[in-house]
């Protein structure tokens, strides 16, 4: 691999080891908890 | 190295690599379908369609960690070559069931909508503000143009077309598409997952390749110039039909130091064919092997043999006192440099 190649693949993945696994746990982190589900909808009223 | 255009140079090697590959993803897909509708949550099933979606999709992304982790893997360990000899079939695969993923997130989503599939896909989402509603296929989609690119051009006759050096730069582009398909999961899929497991997968293979790379990618240790030679260590470190790297301390390119039948010969590191590391390879009847396909070039000129027209840099080396030094000023790809004869 060229030098400048090699040089562009250290350094995107030095950024890379720390970037993906931020991303992921993040998103797992901003995840909706709890109850998520919508109210059932009333379509009549109760006789 | 062809002498002439053929689509793909069938040989039994690749033949049971691509047997091996497409057996791997059906058993993946067929297991999947079979076993993921036991682990779905009871609130939320998914039918067959959604399944099917899901399948091809994880699929699609261990395909590409997979491919990602094989260059590292390789450099840590040489018993992994025959997985990169090739890659470029496995690339070609992964953006197949990419595709068959896409296409079954089309039908998922949009087939009973008013207006037309794509345009909803690129239009019916806007909700660029919020971390669960967020248009994530934008990035998927992404993914997906990167890995045509890439499976398009995989093809000997565009790296001769575009060269090595633009060809190689151009499919360094599967790093963004990776992680475009990390931002892609983690604003979809990982949002709605109710299993674990995915977000588990999806960590364990995001660590695993970037722990991979980080450890194949120490740099290596430059080598000083003394009036004018690069001194390139001892003549017994260089084992019989193997090689060694030198590199040297300037922007130059890294050379390959070769002994065989009791002389030395030098030549760039790069193989004229992807920039493969030819210092990795070996001898193999009388010419250096590049690992990562096999392309051959004679010891003396750097030449391929005939028929093939490829040549690389030679370099000039003499041995003092046990001792081998370089000289770092590349002679003209093909020029014959007698090998020096091991004291």
């Amino acid at each position: 691999m060229r030098r400048r190649h090699r040089d562009v693949h250290r350094v995107t993945w030095r950024v890379m080891a720390f970037l993906l696994p931020a991303i992921v746990l993040l998103s797992l982190m901003m995840r909706q908890t709890g109850p998520t589900e919508a109210p059932q909808v009333q379509l009549a009223p109760p006789k | 190295m062809t002498e002439r255009y053929v689509p793909v140079g069938w040989n039994v090697t690749k033949l049971v690599y691509d047997a091996v590959a497409l057996a791997v993803i059906g058993i993946y897909i067929s297991v999947f379908l079979w076993v993921a509708p036991a682990f779905q949550h009871v609130t939320l099933p998914l039918d067959d369609y959604a399944m099917r979606m899901n399948a091809f999709g994880t699929c699609a992304f261990l395909l590409l960690s997979l491919i990602l982790s094989i260059g590292p893997a390789t450099r840590l360990d040489p018993r992994f070559l025959p997985l990169l000899y090739n890659r470029r079939h496995l690339g070609v695969l992964t953006a197949a069931v990419a595709v068959t993923h896409a296409y079954a997130a089309l039908d998922w989503y949009f087939s009973y909508g008013l207006y037309d599939r794509f345009e909803m896909l690129l239009r019916g989402n806007t909700s660029f503000l919020q971390v669960h509603g967020f248009p994530f296929e934008l990035f998927g989609i992404f993914a997906l143009l990167i890995l045509l690119l890439l499976a398009t051009t995989s093809h000997d006759f565009w790296l001769r077309f575009l060269t090595p050096r633009v060809w190689k730069t151009l499919h360094m582009s599967l790093y963004a598409a990776y992680l475009s398909v990390i931002l892609h999961i983690s604003f979809g899929a990982l949002q709605v997952a109710q299993n674990p497991l995915l977000a588990a997968v999806v960590l364990l293979c995001v660590v695993g390749v970037a722990v991979l790379h980080v450890a194949a990618s120490r740099r290596p240790v430059t080598t000083p110039i003394t009036d004018g030679w690069l001194y390139a260590g001892a003549v017994d470190a260089i084992e019989e039909d193997h090689g060694i790297v030198i590199t040297p301390p300037d922007a130059a390119e890294p050379i390959a130091i070769f002994r065989h039948a009791g002389h030395l010969s030098a030549v760039t590191n790069l193989c004229a064919h992807q920039n493969g590391p030819l210092a990795e390879g070996r001898v193999i009847d009388g010419c250096i092997t590049c690992p990562w396909h096999g392309y051959q070039y004679r010891l003396d000129d750097g030449r391929a043999p005939p028929p093939y027209e490829e040549a690389l840099a030679t370099f000039r080396l003499h041995i003092i006192d046990g001792h081998v030094w370089i000289d770092p000023v590349p002679n003209i790809p093909g020029t014959f440099v007698a090998p020096v004869a091991v004291p």
